[in-house]
Parts: C-alpha cells; sequence; structure tokens
C-alpha cells in the first residue's frame, strides 16, 4: 500500500506541518491581562 | 467468567476501511508521534512553561478509537490521547499556542499543556483529578439518550483512575441506566511510579465489568486495528441501545509519568520488551 518513499514524504510533510505551528505559536500573542476573568465562572 | 480477549485475526473483518483510511491512521501514528517528539525537545529547551505529559507508544488508542467514533459522538479524552484532538480536527498550531500560554490556543492563554477541551468537536476538557472525566461523560451520554439522539460518549482513563471510587461509581451508573458509553481504559502498566500489579489484584481491569453487568473486553492496545475493531463493536453496541463496554487497552507508557519524570523505577527490560511491540512500527510492517 505505501513504501519506503511515500513513508519518508509522509515524514517530511508532518515535520514541515510541525515546523510551521512552532513558529505560528512562538509569534503568536499573549493574552490580554484585562481578559483573565473571561469564561471563568467560579 | 473473565474479560473477553480480542484479537485481531485479520483486516478482512475490517472490510470497511479502505487503502485511503488506513493512510489517515498511519498519519495521525506519524503526527502525534513526531509532534510529541518535538515536544519534548522544546520542553527541555525551556520554550515554555509548565510541564508535559506524553502519549509515546499509546497512539493506537486514541486513533484507533479516533476512527471508530462518529464527530458527533461525544470524547473525554485522557491526558495521554493527543490524537484524539488532531483527529477531531485540533491543529498542531493551535495544540502548540496552548503549550506556550498563547492567546491562539484552545484556552486562548488560560492553561497550559493538555488540559483543554473544545465543544466544536465535541470534546469534553480533560479534568486533571483522575476520573473526574467519567462522570461528565456520562452526563454527556444521558443527556444524548433522553434526547433521543443517535450519538454516543466515549471517556478515556488510565489504570491508575480505574482504582478511584469515582470509576466505580461511573461504571455502576452507566450499566443501571445502560448508557451509550464506551469506557476506554489505557493500562499503561504504571501510574506515576505504580506498577499495575501494585494496583490491582487482578490481570484484567477488564474482568471488573462483568461485576457491573456489562462487556469487558481486552485488547492489544498497540494494534491500532483491533483497537479500532473492539472500538467499533462497542460503540455499534452503544447506539443499537446495548449499554456500555468497557475497552481495556493493553499498553505501555514509554516515558516517565511526565517528561520532569525520568521513569528510574521501570525496568530497562520493560522498555525494551514494550519497544518490539512499538504501535507505529508494526502498523508500518
Ligand atoms: C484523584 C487524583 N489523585 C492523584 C492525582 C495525581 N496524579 C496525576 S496523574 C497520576 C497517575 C495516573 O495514572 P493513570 O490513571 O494510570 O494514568 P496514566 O498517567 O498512566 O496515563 C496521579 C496519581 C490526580 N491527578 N488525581
Amino acid at each position: 500500500m505505501v513504501d519506503r518513499d511515500k513513508i519518508q514524504e509522509i515524514v517530511n510533510e508532518i515535520n514541515k506541518v510541525i515546523d510551521d505551528a512552532i513558529a505560528y505559536a512562538e509569534s503568536s500573542p499573549y493574552p490580554d491581562p484585562a481578559e483573565v476573568q473571561e469564561g471563568v465562572y467560579a | 467468567m473473565g474479560a473477553i480477549v480480542q484479537t485481531r485475526k485479520s483486516t478482512k473483518d475490517i472490510a470497511e476501511l479502505k487503502d485511503q483510511d488506513l493512510i489517515r491512521m498511519y498519519y495521525y501514528l506519524k503526527l502525534t508521534r513526531q509532534f510529541e517528539d518535538r515536544l519534548r525537545v522544546l520542553y527541555r529547551q525551556g520554550r515554555f512553561p509548565g510541564s508535559v505529559y506524553l502519549s509515546t507508544g499509546q497512539e493506537a488508542i486514541p486513533v484507533g478509537c479516533g476512527f471508530a467514533l462518529e464527530p458527533r459522538d461525544a470524547v473525554a479524552p485522557s491526558h495521554r490521547d493527543l490524537a484524539l484532538h488532531f483527529i477531531r480536527g485540533l491543529t498542531p498550531r493551535e495544540i502548540l499556542a496552548q503549550y506556550m500560554g498563547k492567546k491562539t490556543g484552545p484556552t486562548r492563554g488560560k492553561d497550559g499543556n493538555i488540559h483543554f477541551g473544545n465543544m466544536k468537536t465535541n470534546t469534553l476538557g480533560f479534568i486533571s483529578s483522575m476520573a473526574a472525566g467519567m462522570p461528565v461523560a456520562l452526563g454527556a451520554a444521558l443527556a444524548f439518550k433522553m434526547r433521543g439522539e443517535d450519538r454516543v460518549a466515549a471517556v478515556f482513563f488510565g489504570d491508575g483512575a480505574a482504582s478511584t471510587g469515582t470509576a466505580h461509581e461511573s461504571l455502576n451508573f452507566a450499566a443501571v441506566f445502560r448508557l451509550p458509553v464506551i469506557f476506554v481504559c489505557n493500562n499503561n502498566q504504571y501510574a506515576y511510579s505504580v506498577p499495575v500489579e501494585k494496583q490491582m489484584a487482578i490481570r484484567d481491569i477488564a474482568e471488573r465489568a462483568k461485576g457491573y453487568g456489562f462487556p469487558g473486553v481486552v485488547v492489544d492496545g498497540n494494534d491500532v486495528l483491533a483497537v479500532y475493531r473492539a472500538c467499533r463493536e462497542a460503540v455499534g453496541r452503544a447506539r443499537g441501545g446495548g449499554g456500555p463496554t468497557l475497552l481495556e487497552c493493553k499498553t505501555m507508557r514509554m516515558s516517565g509519568h511526565g517528561e520532569h519524570d525520568s521513569a528510574f523505577y521501570v525496568p530497562s527490560e520493560k522498555f525494551a520488551e514494550w519497544k518490539r511491540r512499538d504501535p507505529v512500527d508494526r502498523f508500518e510492517r
């Protein structure tokens, strides 16, 4: 069904997705302290 | 009579899975493994605060069950079910943002690591107190039943959580009300540093189901197709009004409880033995 090349392709694709996720998360903002009580019910 | 032990004899009895589905299963096994390997490195580099709990070696359980359930079903994942979040549509971007405490994560920076849910994907939030997700999943299952909805709930927990009073009450409640729920126990041999033989005096947790009055099934938790098949059967039973199932997936936690824990108390031969049964390698073969 899948050969070594296809597996390598999947591994490479996932590595790219993860690199992108790290860059995205690191450049994302922290929440505004003013929002600290939003969604807190107790 | 003990629990039913289920093994996968061939892929013929899961003929509904097409090649494309099998490749997607493989993708999620690999995505979870590679993502968590990277998480471990980021943690050691101090690139996010707090702690990290990995599912390395156990990925076949959330992947197999994730494919056996429908998106409309409710899931209550444990801290070792990252793959379930991926399968239900959360992205690696969102999950890393969660670890880094950023506004773009599912809790919008209010919590770190794996303590989150997502109502858009019918994923109940993970509660840190062991087994506390069970009554919440029962609430969802009870609501589905009362409203006559064709939906089931699945709750995931460990062998340690199975020893709590909450687990007993939940299993009994589900049985009495014949709720459409699947109890998925990942028996990964350790609850923090407590080995399973010091956790219970029986061999299979699934055996307990008989005492509540519903089926208990033992499955090889490192065989994604066996997990899929067993969960599919349990889901079918729940949808058909047959009530709950306790699915015990035998596996091994291949790291410490969290990345702060070296797992010095696990004999190295045990790791070596389970490494040979690695769920990702096995599926690749
Ligand atoms: C009621 C309760 N007691 C103790 C703890 C501390 N604690 C967190 S995880 C854990 C071990 C859990 O083991 P298990 O249920 O087997 O799950 P695993 O981590 O092995 O997947 C413990 C004792 C807790 N969170 N909740």
